[in-house]
């Protein structure tokens, strides 16, 4: 079995069945985890800010930083390894308000609704979505099954892929 | 099992979002009819083929809890599910339109999920009817 | 402002940022919808923007490209906004009574009366709406 760890403003995508994919302490930030269960390709990717507008020239550099410029990426990346968008089920992460409650500008917030706006004007529906609250949150998910474990302070949950491609539906 | 759908709202613009909602959803949808009010839903619904009738509560000319009334109490109408979409979330409104028939209750603002969701139970149901004839 | 948040961020993912500072004047460039309501008590809500503004909303909520809208179709989607923020606000605030909506008007900013307008910042331009009780 082999970790990926996918660090702030990282994505990885892969085809190795024997892969975890893994990203720690999200707290504003917001990982998008697909994964194709008929191919068992997945990928993650941890951005830190919804608007690459902020700063083009970072996002050239670092394209993964953003959400309007990362999203797009982690998708392309996922069908240049074979990924179909029709089969993909799509988990969202994260985006919690970590710091002082009276912050004005809630990134977390903020990036989970540039990432509604960006997957509503692509057609992408998401299957699963754990977003919000005031706790970090580390997520990892095993390519052999596409199940994702969401660990927010000492309690984990698992979300698991029905594996029916088109239509299916993580639980919780 | 391909299904029809009826979507009535008095807003072209949840119409048009309901369809989008339900295309991306990966539903089996053979035909979307829509309607601005009950009653052109009612005259839909003689003419056509309905599987599921999905509607909005405030519309003029007939509401949706006229609409419900006039389903259910039509031989012809009354087995054909109906879920209500709504910006009305008092529980008086969800036990009125749930005691008239209806079988779920989306509130407005919606995810796309949610209504989504919403649907495929609904059509989980319907396929299982299906099976048992 | 809560009902108006919930509306805007789950259904035109935009922000409010809080109560505008200095809310602009809306003038006749302005586009309005209005509606009324009935039930417990009857009145009237409405709310308006510039048209920059609605073009923005009506991309966000029907997930297309805002320059592909006629004016009509913005139009609509500021109708069911006002529906859906007025509806949202009567079932929060009057907890279990029952109202009927109208069909909401749009056009453009006119000049009949109006009660004190309340200026919302959101992160892409403003809103201003009002309601008013009469009964």
């Amino acid at each position: 079995m082999s970790l990926l760890v996918v660090g702030i403003g990282e994505c990885i995508v892969s085809d190795d069945p024997g892969a975890t994919l893994v990203t720690y302490a999200l707290g504003s930030c917001i990982a998008v985890a697909i994964f194709d269960p008929v191919l068992k390709v997945g990928g993650l990717l941890h951005y830190m800010l919804p608007d690459s507008a902020l700063d083009a020239e970072k996002a050239r550099r670092r394209p993964f930083m953003f959400a309007d410029t990362g999203i797009p990426l982690l998708f392309q990346s996922a069908y240049q390894l074979g990924a179909v968008r029709s089969r993909l089920e799509v988990a969202v992460l994260g985006g919690a308000q970590v710091m002082d409650t009276s912050e004005t500008f809630n990134i977390g917030k903020r990036n989970h609704l540039a990432l509604r706006k960006i997957f509503w004007k692509a057609g992408i529906l998401v299957r699963a979505e754990d977003v919000g609250g005031t706790q970090s949150r580390t997520v990892r998910m095993e390519l052999a099954t596409g199940r994702i474990a969401v660990r927010r302070g000492l309690t984990e949950e698992i979300l698991e892929p029905s594996g029916r491609g088109k239509g299916a539906t993580y639980g919780v | 099992m391909a299904f029809n759908v009826l979507i009535v709202d008095d807003s072209p613009a949840m119409r048009k979002l309901i369809r989008r909602v339900l295309t991306l959803s990966g539903l089996e949808l053979s035909h979307c009819l829509d309607a601005a009010n009950g009653q052109e839903a009612l005259d839909l619904l003689r003419a056509n083929w309905v599987d599921i009738v999905l509607t909005d509560i405030n519309m003029p000319v007939m509401n949706g809890e006229q609409l419900l009334k006039e389903i259910s109490s039509d031989t012809l109408l009354e087995t054909i599910p109906v879920l209500v979409i709504s910006t009305d979330r008092t529980e008086t409104r969800l036990q009125r339109m749930m005691a008239l028939g209806a079988r779920d209750y989306v509130t407005k603002p919606f995810l796309p999920e949610t209504l989504g969701c919403a649907m495929e139970r609904l059509l989980a149901g319907e396929r299982r009817a299906e099976n048992r004839i | 402002m809560d009902a108006a948040s919930e509306v805007l961020e789950s259904m035109c993912f935009l922000s409010v940022l809080g109560e505008a500072g200095s809310p602009a004047a809306p003038n006749d460039s302005w586009m309005e919808s209005r509606l009324e309501f009935m039930g417990e008590s009857r009145g009237s809500f409405g709310l308006c923007m510039t048209r920059a503004t609605a073009a923005v909303i009506a991309g966000n909520f029907l997930g297309q490209p805002s320059e592909e809208f006629s004016a009509e179709q913005i139009e609509e989607v500021l109708c069911e906004l006002s529906n859906m923020i007025c509806g949202s606000f009567l079932s929060r605030f009057c907890k279990d009574a029952i109202f009927d909506l109208t069909h909401p008007v749009c056009g453009p900013w006119g000049t009949s009366v109006r009660p004190v307008l309340q200026g919302l910042e959101l992160d892409e331009g403003e809103l201003q709406m009002w309601l008013e009780f009469r009964s």
